[in-house]
C-alpha cells in the first residue's frame, strides 16, 4: 500500500492546472481561511468569557541547599492555562453492601467545617451505600488529637479520613498512621493545581517522613485553604500616617518606623493602638511559629541534618537579632504590650495596625466578620492587605512557612474502607462543585487552576496573596516539629517576658530545640 | 482461728466490689503511673525504662523548680485567703437577718459554677486593653488600663485573687455549718461568766472549729496544689512562666512537650508532696483528740 502511493506521488506533482481554476482554488482557501478565523474568533470569545485568560508568569523562589548555608536564587518561567483540562476523577461502582466511613476533623473553623459537612452530605448523597460521618474534634491539642485516633485506630474504631495540621501530620506519618497516596490521586493533586502549587504540595520539603525515614506522598491539601505566614497591614491606618496604601515594608527598618507612627496612646500614656503585634504569648508552639519567619528572613536556619547530626543556627547572632526586634517592639519602643489587644481579632478590631506573621485563613474572615463597615468591599476584602515577611536587612530575601493543613488516609483502616476513602478525596479534588463550595463560596483561598481566577479570588488582594504563597516553604522540618516547637515557643517566651537574659535564653533555645530533634536520628541523605 | 477466717471471708465478700473497683480504676492507674515515672515515654512509643533519669531531670530544670515554688505560694495564699474570707463571712451569715438565706445562696455561687465557666467570665471582666469591662471603667475614672492576665506582674496574682473568690463560698458554708453545730450552751455560760466577744472567738468557737478547718484546709489543699483548668483557661501558664503552676507544668509536658515519662515523674512526687502535707495537717490538727485537750 505504502509503495502504492509512493508510486502516485510525482503523478500529482507534475499534474497541470489551469491560471483560472488556481485563482480559484485560491480564493475558496482565502475565504474559507476567514470564516474559519471568524467563527473561532467568536467561539474563543465565548470560551474564554467562562475561563482565565492564558497566563504566562515567572516564579522567583528563593531555595537555601539544606547542608550548607549557601542561598541561590531560582528564576523559572512558566506558560500555563488556567483552562483546566484535566480528567474527572471516576468513582467505581458502589459496594452492595453498605459501608460507614469515618471522617475526623482537628480543630473547628465554624464555616470551613459547615461547608465541609453540606460537601460530605453531597457525596452521601451521590454514595448512598458509602456513607461518611464527619466529627470535629475542637477541644484537642495536636498531640492529642494524634493520641486519641492512636488509640481509637487500635481499638478498631479510628476514623478512615483524617484531616489535620501538618505539625500532626508529620508525625502521624512517621508513627506509620497514613497509608501512602496512590499514584492516582498524587497526579490528580498535580493537575489540579496552579504552578507552581503543583511541585510545592509534592516536592521532597513537603513530602512527609514514613516510620523508615524515607519521605513519602501521604496527604493530599486540606479543606481549610492554604496559605503563607504573612504580614497584614491596616491601609485606613496607612494612610493616616501618611504612607500610601498599597505601602510594604522593605526591611526590618521600615516597619518599626511605619509601626511607631501607627501606635497611638492617651494622654497618660496608655497604649491605645498598636503599630505592629508581634505574637509573644498564647498557644505556646505558635509563638515558635510566628517567630521562624523573621528569624529565615534574617539569613537564620531553624534546622538541618548534616555529618549524621541536626543543627540550628537559633543561638547565632541572627537569633540574637530577631529575639531583640521582638524586645525593641516590646520594651524600647513600646509599640506593644503584653496582653494589648492583637492577633487576628486584634487586627479587625482596628486595635493594632499590623501583624506580622498570620496566616490568610486566620486573618480574613475575622475582618469580614468584625468590622464589614471597613473590611467588606463589593467584589471582596477591602482595606487591608498581606506583605511580605520583610526582610532584617535591604537585599536578603523574604522568607516565610507555608500553612497548609492536610487529608490523609488511615493506614490500618481495612482495605475496603481504605480503597473508598482514597475514592473519597479523588472525587473531592476533581468536583468542582464541592470545591466551589469549600474555598470560592466562603473567600477560603486555595490555588485550585480552574478556581483561583474566579470570584472572590479575581481581585488584586488575592492575587497578591498567590504571588507571596508562591516562594513559601514548608514548616516540616522534623517528624516532631510540634513537640520541636513547643519547647522552642516556650524558651522565647521567657526571653520576651525577661525572665532570661538573650544570651543565656539563645542557648537554651537551641538546647530545647536540638533536644526534641535527636530523639529521631537523622536522615542519611 | 476457723472463726476468725470465716469472718475474714464474710467480710470480704461485702468488700470486694468496692476492692476491684478501686484497684482497677485507682490503684492500677497509680501503679502503672509509678512506673511510667521510670520511663522515657512520648505517649506514642512503647515506655522505655530509664531509672531515676527522670526525676534527677526535674530536680535540675530550673521551671520545675519555679512551678514547685509558685505552687507552694499558690496554696497558701488562697487556703489563707479563702478560709479567713470564709471564717468572716461564716459569722456574718450566722446572724438571723431576712436576706441571710439569700446571702449564703449569693456567697456559694462562685463555687458551684464550673471552674472553665467561671475562668472565662473573668477572662471577659478582666479583657486586656480598653475593650475590657474593667478596664474601660478604669479608664473612665483616669486610672489607665492593665492587661491583667497577660501582665508578667500581674498574672499570677490574678490567678490567686480568682482562686480565692473562687473557693471563699465553700469555706464560707462549711464554717457556718461548723459554727451552727457548736452548742449554745457554752457561749452563753462564757457569756455568764462575763467573757468578751473576743474570749469567745478564741476560747470556745475557734477551738471548736477546728476539724472542720482541718476538713477545709485538707480538701482545698488537694484541689488547689493541682489546679489546672482554671489557669489553663486564663492563662495558659503565661507570660512567660509567671503561671506555670504544677498542673499546668505536668500537662505541657506531657501533652505539649510529649515527655510524659517526666510528667508523670513530677506528679508522682507532688502526689507525694501532698499526701505528706495532707497526713501532717490531719496529726497536728486532731492532736489531742478531736476537739483539742
Amino acid at each position: 500500500m505504502k509503495e502504492e502511493n509512493r508510486s502516485r506521488e510525482p503523478d500529482i506533482l507534475r499534474k497541470k492546472i489551469s491560471r483560472r481554476k488556481a485563482l480559484s482554488t485560491a480564493g475558496k482557501v482565502a475565504l474559507g481561511c476567514v470564516v474559519t478565523g471568524v467563527v473561532a474568533g467568536v467561539a474563543g470569545y465565548y470560551v474564554g468569557a467562562a475561563s482565565a485568560p492564558t497566563v504566562t508568569k515567572t516564579v522567583r523562589s528563593t531555595v537555601t541547599a539544606p547542608a550548607s548555608t549557601v542561598t541561590k536564587t531560582v528564576t523559572h518561567t512558566t506558560t500555563i492555562s488556567s483552562a483546566i483540562t484535566t480528567p474527572t476523577y471516576k468513582v467505581p461502582p458502589e459496594p452492595t453492601t453498605p459501608i460507614k466511613l469515618t471522617f475526623w476533623k482537628w480543630q473547628a473553623l465554624a464555616l470551613t467545617d459547615e461547608k465541609i459537612q453540606e460537601v460530605v452530605n453531597m457525596w452521601n448523597k451521590e454514595h448512598p451505600n458509602v456513607h461518611i460521618e464527619f466529627t470535629v474534634f475542637p477541644e484537642l491539642s495536636e498531640p492529642e488529637f494524634i493520641a486519641k485516633v492512636e488509640e481509637a485506630t487500635k481499638a478498631g474504631r479510628g476514623p478512615d479520613i483524617i484531616h489535620t495540621s501538618d505539625i500532626d501530620a508529620v508525625t502521624m506519618a512517621y508513627n506509620g498512621d497514613f497509608a501512602v497516596l496512590p499514584d492516582e490521586i498524587v497526579a490528580l493533586v498535580k493537575q489540579y493545581f496552579e504552578p507552581p502549587f503543583d511541585d510545592i504540595f509534592y516536592n521532597t520539603e513537603v513530602l512527609l517522613w514514613g516510620p523508615d525515614m524515607v519521605k513519602r506522598p501521604y496527604t493530599i491539601p486540606g479543606l481549610r485553604g492554604v496559605s503563607a505566614k504573612l504580614g497584614w497591614v491596616n491601609e485606613y491606618h496607612l494612610e493616616e500616617a501618611g504612607y500610601p496604601a498599597d505601602w510594604d515594608p522593605a526591611d526590618w527598618a521600615e516597619l518599626i518606623e511605619a509601626a511607631r507612627k501607627m501606635t497611638k496612646y492617651d494622654a497618660a500614656g496608655n497604649l491605645v493602638r498598636s503599630g505592629l503585634f508581634l505574637r509573644i504569648g498564647g498557644h505556646v508552639p505558635g509563638i515558635f511559629d510566628k517567630f521562624a519567619p523573621l528569624f529565615m528572613s534574617a539569613g537564620g536556619k531553624i534546622l538541618w541534618a548534616e555529618g549524621g547530626k541536626w543543627h540550628t543556627d537559633l543561638d547565632s547572632d541572627i537569633g540574637r537579632k530577631t529575639v531583640q526586634l521582638y524586645l525593641d517592639v516590646l520594651y524600647k519602643y513600646k509599640i506593644y504590650k503584653p496582653g494589648f489587644p492583637g492577633d487576628a481579632t486584634g487586627f479587625a478590631n482596628e486595635m493594632c495596625s499590623m501583624i506580622l506573621p498570620r496566616e490568610a485563613p486566620e486573618v480574613i474572615p475575622v475582618c469580614l466578620k468584625v468590622k464589614p463597615e471597613k473590611f467588606k468591599g463589593p467584589t471582596g476584602p477591602k482595606g487591608f492587605h498581606p506583605y511580605a515577611v520583610p526582610p532584617a536587612e535591604k537585599g536578603l530575601p523574604s522568607r516565610t512557612w507555608l500553612d497548609m493543613h492536610s487529608l490523609a488516609v488511615n493506614a490500618k483502616s481495612p482495605p475496603e474502607k481504605r480503597s473508598w476513602a482514597f475514592h473519597f478525596l479523588g472525587w473531592l479534588i476533581t468536583n468542582k462543585e464541592a470545591r466551589m463550595k469549600l474555598y470560592n463560596e466562603i473567600g477560603q483561598w486555595m490555588p485550585y487552576k480552574d478556581l483561583v481566577y474566579k470570584s472572590p479570588f479575581d481581585i488584586p488582594m488575592y492575587k497578591k496573596l498567590t504571588k507571596l504563597t508562591e516562594t513559601s516553604t514548608s514548616a516540616l522540618l522534623h517528624p516532631y516539629i510540634g513537640a520541636l516547637e513547643d519547647a522552642g515557643g516556650r524558651v522565647l517566651s521567657r526571653m520576651y517576658m525577661k525572665e532570661i537574659g538573650v544570651d543565656e535564653g539563645l542557648k537554651e533555645l537551641a538546647r530545647a530545640v536540638l533536644e526534641v530533634a535527636n530523639r529521631i536520628p537523622p536522615p542519611k541523605a | 482461728m476457723p472463726k476468725v477466717r470465716g469472718d475474714f471471708l464474710y467480710l470480704i465478700s461485702f468488700l470486694s466490689p468496692v476492692i476491684i473497683v478501686f484497684s482497677l480504676f485507682y490503684y492500677y492507674p497509680l501503679a502503672l503511673d509509678f512506673y511510667y515515672s521510670f520511663t522515657d515515654w512520648n505517649l506514642l512509643t512503647t515506655p522505655k525504662f530509664i531509672g531515676f533519669e527522670n526525676y534527677l531531670r526535674l530536680f535540675s530544670d530550673e521551671i520545675f523548680i519555679k512551678s514547685l515554688v509558685l505552687t507552694s505560694v499558690y496554696v497558701i495564699v488562697v487556703l489563707l485567703g479563702s478560709i479567713f474570707i470564709g471564717l468572716v463571712l461564716s459569722f456574718v451569715i450566722d446572724r438571723p437577718t431576712k436576706l441571710a438565706t439569700l446571702t449564703r445562696i449569693v456567697i456559694f455561687i462562685p463555687y458551684v459554677i464550673p471552674d472553665v465557666a467561671a475562668a472565662a467570665i473573668w477572662s471577659i471582666v478582666f479583657a486586656p486593653g480598653p475593650s475590657g469591662y474593667v478596664n474601660y471603667l478604669l479608664s473612665k475614672i483616669g486610672l489607665g488600663t492593665y492587661s491583667w492576665f497577660l501582665d508578667p506582674n500581674l498574672a499570677f496574682p490574678m490567678i490567686i485573687a480568682y482562686s480565692i473568690w473562687k473557693y471563699f463560698g465553700f469555706c464560707t458554708l462549711v464554717l457556718y455549718s461548723g459554727i451552727k453545730a457548736i452548742p449554745k450552751e457554752y457561749i452563753e455560760a462564757a457569756k455568764v461568766d462575763g467573757a468578751s466577744e473576743f474570749n469567745i472567738f478564741t476560747r470556745i468557737t475557734l477551738p471548736l472549729l477546728r476539724p472542720i478547718i482541718v476538713f477545709v484546709t485538707s480538701t482545698n489543699l488537694m484541689s488547689c496544689w493541682f489546679v489546672f483548668s482554671s489557669v489553663y483557661t486564663l492563662t495558659k501558664g503565661g507570660p512567660g512562666t509567671a503561671t506555670m503552676v504544677m498542673g499546668m507544668y505536668i500537662y505541657e509536658q506531657a501533652f505539649k512537650s510529649m515527655k510524659a515519662g517526666l510528667a508523670t515523674a513530677a506528679a508522682i512526687i507532688n502526689t507525694i508532696v501532698v499526701l505528706l502535707l495532707v497526713i501532717f495537717i490531719h496529726l497536728r490538727g486532731y492532736r489531742g483528740g478531736l476537739y483539742g485537750r
